[in-house]
């Protein structure tokens, strides 16, 4: 049962605390956080710009294929005017139909052995292209399990493979136009080659972080 | 007990992670009042409690991504105060416990100090408080202020419960007598 002292300090606690620390004391603490922003910053800066310029090539070169494929239609015939059809899809994306030389016209403009080598390019685009799709799936569905987690660190990880993804339909929309379908596919596989690769590297971070937390706030307190 | 820890959500912290500088001035100016009277009671002077802030908030901070939400910031930074007061303490071998201090004496019922009569005020007992020693005035601070029980302090401060028990008793009896003279020195 409480006393006299024990009961007036449980009420009366707030009124205790009227000592203040001098300014200086967030002036020197706000240095430290400053450092230690400009630090992160940089590292952020250049990874979420590695990561760009990388896509922004990709793109460019779909881009300038896409061009001197227009302007010299004659160049590459066969795998220009390739019909498409739909191979197996990537189950999460949109994806759209990966060519196959199954087209009258390129049948008829190329030779037997050229067509079953062009044939054997785009199904082993298609066997690439799903094995990396269903990669990356199973490797963002590990990601988000985590995501209870790490939210704010799996929000920036999501935010980074939203980009690539939308570098991807975007050659996805370019595939359905006149350009050089070869270069697009490898320009699509290098793009899932990456989502695959970040995913990677994403979830060694979580897990390493998950598991430099086990032990809960109280161990860590004594480390610091 | 870890696995059945609650995730205690707390959105400036994950702000701070998330890199928002703004998150960690609203950590400082919610927390910086308590935590430096929490240090003050304990290492007794104004520019030491300053020095325990200012390295407790700045080593938090630093290892912010090693806390994991089980318990409120508040609770975890406290401890960090607290742990940095007693090494300073420590360093400066100002904190120094008899171990074998277990005896929890009777005090003679003439002494008894009948609290009830004593007239309380906050600027009195803060002022008194500085007047014990260092690992009096500690324990009597984790317990009474911070709401610790015996057993926690006997564990942040490396002591047998016994001690603090005893420890405890002392200081606060100290405390009491240390009052009531000064009741006594007003009144007369």
């Amino acid at each position: 049962m409480q006393n006299g002292l024990e009961k007036f300090i449980k009420v009366n606690r707030a009124a205790f605390d009227t000592d203040e620390p001098s300014d200086n004391v967030w002036k020197n603490i706000e240095k430290t956080i400053v450092k230690k922003e400009e630090k992160k910053v940089v590292q952020f800066r250049s990874t979420i710009l590695r990561i760009s310029s990388i896509a922004a090539i990709v793109f460019l070169a779909c881009l300038a294929t896409w061009y001197f494929t227009n302007k010299n239609n004659t160049v590459a015939p066969v795998v220009a005017k390739t019909n498409v059809t739909t191979p197996a899809q990537p189950a999460n994306k949109t994806a759209e139909p990966i060519p196959q030389q199954a087209g009258s016209d390129a049948v008829a403009m190329q030779a037997p052995k050229e067509g079953s080598n062009d044939e054997t390019t785009a199904s082993d685009y298609n066997q690439e292209i799903y094995y990396y799709t269903k990669l990356s799936e199973v490797k963002s569905s590990e990601l988000r399990k985590m995501a209870k987690d790490q939210p704010a660190l799996y929000n920036s990880f999501a935010g980074e493979i939203k980009k690539l993804d939308s570098a991807y339909r975007g050659l996805q929309v370019m595939l359905k136009g006149n350009a050089d379908k070869e270069m697009i596919l490898n320009a699509m596989l290098a793009n899932l080659k990456m989502q695959t690769e970040i995913l990677s590297k994403q979830l060694y971070i979580i897990r390493s972080i998950k598991q430099s937390k086990k032990g809960g706030d109280e161990n860590n307190i004594k480390s610091i | 007990m870890e696995l059945a820890a609650e995730y205690v959500k707390d959105e400036i912290v994950e702000r701070c992670l998330q890199g928002d500088a703004g998150g960690y001035t609203v950590l400082y100016k919610r927390y910086a009042t308590s935590m430096f009277n929490t240090t003050l009671r304990i290492v007794n002077n104004k520019k030491d409690a300053e020095d325990v802030l200012q390295e407790a908030f700045t080593d938090a901070f630093a290892n912010l991504q090693t806390f994991n939400f089980t318990s409120t910031f508040g609770a975890w930074l406290k401890k960090i105060v607290i742990n940095k007061s007693l090494n300073l303490l420590r360093k400066g071998k100002l904190l120094v416990i008899d171990p074998n201090d277990t005896i929890i004496e009777k005090i003679p019922e003439a002494e008894m100090i009948d609290e009830e009569h004593i007239h309380l005020q906050v600027a009195k007992i803060k002022k008194t408080m500085q007047l014990l020693n260092t690992g009096q005035r500690t324990v009597l601070t984790l317990y009474l202020f911070e709401g610790y029980d015996h057993e926690e302090i006997s564990e942040i401060m490396n002591i047998a419960p016994v001690t603090v028990r005893s420890q405890y008793m002392r200081a606060k009896q100290k405390l009491l007598t240390l009052l009531k003279n000064d009741n006594d020195a007003e009144r007369a």
